[in-house]
């Protein structure tokens, strides 16, 4: 069941990645970088909040915002990139949950971000109700009012919080005093939040490529300065406004608020957030097959530290050995290892990896499936399109009818380099290796790591005796299928080009240690 | 070219739609309605039933607690009936706060009320106990009066609040 909504959350948003890579580069899709654009959201809001906050008096609270939204020069657009900024936030965080939602990268050691997140949503809310009062207008009034209610029927003050707003005495300035504080206080937790938020992974990227940067801050700059935020009249507990101003993204469940019973908003609030706390544990899968974690083969084993440094989420360490030999061991921990497979290609002696997806593994699959069919044929049947499966499916469908042979992999970051010599050495005539947006891989960092293994040396190296020429790594954007399968009728035409590789009949790929033959049928 | 143009025509309406949905307009009635708000703090009164000591019950005492009368009682509950041009609104019977509902009793009330002139008439009355004792007192200082009337034509105005309180012993009436 929850795979299926999965499903229809990644077709969405593969919708929308399409659309989006029609009229840009998908270098700056902001879909794929909607977590690291809440984060840089976070840092803008931090930086014009701390203007805002210098102008505003919790003794005359309209007036003073009503005279910073006045002010032709810094405060107005201040203000509206404040405001703007709060509305792009909400929607970059959701954006980001529904994608690692619908790339099933929500349960199991993704739990805590997973809960975290749906925290930091939570608090941004909670922030943004608090900035609304603030402003004192008949719409801040509104939610001032509806949270006393909501408040009120808690049995935690026996005088109700909404009397402050009837109106039989001034507003006290103790009120937006303490709102204040909690305004300010909550972006302190949320910098809490974003640190345990990110704390399990390794190297987490934080802030969006510069010209994205670039491109968020000018857009609000430019929508401030042309389309004011907008702020009501001054709050009157005596009058009732007919209409206000209603902040969609933070206060869309306003007008249901106010329409229903207290406890039907915290039932309905309650249920919400269990719903998207429970996401880790509805959406978790087996942890065999698919999702077995990486083991390590000790026996292998050289201690030569890469896998430590590539697994995406940290969950390697270098152990003592108990068997007597000199170095160190690695040792993965289950709880922590999301069985993304990475580890598996950045092992020279090809001794760590999920079961059935070990270097030697790939090794055994490329040559029992692929090498029989490279044999023969023309140079370009015998290109071998290695494509993640998480790729575009109309590519890979494609790959079929330009005539290459489709190897999918569940990630190309996982792809051994033995496996791209040993194919090369035995009878392909290139290799094209096609895979996701970097900031959209699911296993975090293979574009990356697949790179720097093949073109700049990274262990496990892709070995010097082979011909680079025969081997092409690409993207393959949502959407972009035609250029794709351009790109590769190029390399294939440059394939051509080239002499046909010598078969070598015996390739001892025997690199750095004994191989041990998996079992035949895994 | 017009890839460029598009991507800025779509950047445009994505902005567009952010600023709407940022400052959407929300109609929350039409523009006669008006409210009729009943806000005030009351200490209720406190209901003793007494009774004299006997010489013999003082005797049992220790010295220094030896009163002539004990007392023991709670505090009163009241009324509060609402009535809009002769039409009874609403009716409750309040009680103070806290567990032993000792504290101050909170009102906090808003019925809706049509624009005009409207007849609002307010009690706010203590509940008399049916099995009251004859040797009895009513003790608190600063309490609500044990009756407290409102009945007056008010002019409410559209859109606006009739905000009913209580102060120096009495109702007050306040209009925007
Ligand atoms: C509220 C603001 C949020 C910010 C600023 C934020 C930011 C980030 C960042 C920077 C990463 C690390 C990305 C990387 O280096 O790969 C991340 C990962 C993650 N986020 Fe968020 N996030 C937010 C909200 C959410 C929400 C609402 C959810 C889901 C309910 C969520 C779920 C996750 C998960 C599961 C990961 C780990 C994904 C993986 O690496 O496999 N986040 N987030
Ligand atoms: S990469 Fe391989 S050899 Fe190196 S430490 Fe990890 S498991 Fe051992
Ligand atoms: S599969 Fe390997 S790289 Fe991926 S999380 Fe597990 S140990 Fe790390």
């Amino acid at each position: 069941m929850i795979a299926r909504v999965e499903r229809g959350v990644r077709r969405l948003l593969r919708l929308l990645d399409c659309a989006v890579h029609r009229l840009s580069d998908w270098r700056f899709n902001p879909l794929h970088q909607s977590g690291t654009i809440a984060a840089y959201l976070l840092l803008v809001l931090s930086v014009t909040g701390l203007y805002l906050i210098v102008f505003y008096r919790v003794g005359s609270p309209s007036e003073s915002v009503q005279r910073i939204a006045a002010d032709p020069w810094l405060g107005g657009w201040m203000r509206g990139v404040h405001r703007y900024a709060t509305d792009v936030f909400l929607l970059a965080a959701v954006v980001h949950g529904f994608r690692v939602f619908g790339q099933a990268r929500s349960w199991g050691p993704r739990a805590r971000a997973w809960v975290t997140g749906v925290v930091l949503v939570g608090v941004g809310l909670a922030c943004a109700w608090t900035g609304f009062v603030m402003a004192w207008d008949t719409f801040g009034q509104r939610l001032a009012i509806v949270g006393a209610r909501l408040f009120d029927v808690l049995p935690v003050l026996s005088e109700p919080v909404a009397r402050i707003f009837a109106g039989d005495r001034a507003m006290p300035s103790a009120f937006f005093f303490l709102n204040l504080f909690v305004h300010i206080g909550l972006p302190l937790l949320m910098g809490i939040g974003l640190w345990l938020h990110v704390s399990k992974v390794a190297r987490p990227v934080l802030l969006p490529p510069r010209r994205l940067q670039w491109a968020v801050s000018a857009g609000l700059v430019i929508l401030a300065v042309v389309i004011p935020a907008p702020l009501g009249p001054a709050a009157d507990p005596l009058r009732l406004p007919a209409a206000t101003v209603l902040n969609l993204s933070s206060a869309w469940w306003l007008p249901l608020a106010e329409r229903s019973s207290p406890w039907l908003v915290w039932g309905a609030a309650a249920m919400l957030t269990l719903l998207a706390i429970a996401v880790p544990w509805l959406a978790r899968r087996s942890r065999s097959e698919t999702f077995a974690p990486s083991v390590v083969d000790p026996r292998l084993c050289t201690g030569c530290d890469q896998c430590t440094q590539d697994c995406p989420w940290g969950a390697i360490t270098m152990v003592p050995r108990t068997d007597g030999r000199p170095t160190l061991v690695a040792l993965v921990d289950p709880a922590l290892c999301v069985s993304c497979g990475i580890c598996a290609a950045s092992c020279a002696p090809m001794g760590v990896g999920p079961e059935g997806r070990t270097g030697r593994h790939q090794l055994f699959r490329a040559r029992t499936e692929l090498l029989p069919q490279l044999r023969e044929g023309t140079v370009d049947s015998r290109i071998v399109a290695v494509c993640c499966s998480q790729t575009d499916a109309m590519v890979r469908k494609h790959f079929g009818s330009v005539g290459a042979r489709l190897h999918e992999v569940p990630c190309i970051g996982t792809l051994h380099t033995s496996v791209v010599e040993l194919l090369l050495r035995q009878g392909a005539s290139g290799v094209f290796i096609a895979g996701c947006p970097p900031r959209d891989c699911a296993a975090r960092e293979g574009p990356k790591w697949t790179e720097l293994r093949l073109f700049h040396d990274r262990e496990a190296e892709l070995q010097e005796r082979v011909d680079r020429r025969r081997v092409h790594l690409t993207v393959a954007p949502a959407g972009l299928a035609g250029e794709t399968l351009a790109e590769y009728a190029n390399f294939r035409d440059a394939v051509r080009a080239l002499e046909g590789p010598e078969v070598e009949d015996d390739v001892d790929i025997r690199l750095l240690c004994e191989p041990l033959e998996p079992e035949a049928g895994t | 070219m017009i890839r460029r143009l598009a991507l800025g025509l779509v950047v445009a309406l994505v902005a567009w739609l952010l600023a709407a949905s940022s400052g959407a307009t929300v109609t929350w009635h039409g523009d006669e309605a008006a409210l009729l708000r009943l806000s005030w703090v009351a200490r209720p009164e406190r209901i003793e039933e007494c009774r004299s000591r006997t010489d013999a019950e003082l005797a049992e005492q220790p010295a220094h607690m030896r009163q002539a009368r004990e007392c023991r009682g709670g505090s009163a509950s009241y009324r509060l009936a609402v009535t809009i041009d002769g039409e009874p609104i609403a009716e409750d019977v309040l009680e103070g706060g806290g567990l032993r509902k000792d504290r101050a009793i909170f009102v906090l009330q808003e019925h809706p009320l049509q624009p005009g002139a409207r007849r609002v008439q307010i009690r706010f009355s203590r509940v008399e106990p049916s099995d009251r004792p004859v040797d009895s007192a009513d003790v608190r200082r600063g309490a609500v009066p044990r009756s407290l009337v409102l009945d007056t034509v008010v002019q409410v105005p559209a859109a606006g609040v009739v905000l009913v309180s209580f102060g120096d012993s009495a109702f007050i009436l306040k209009l925007p």
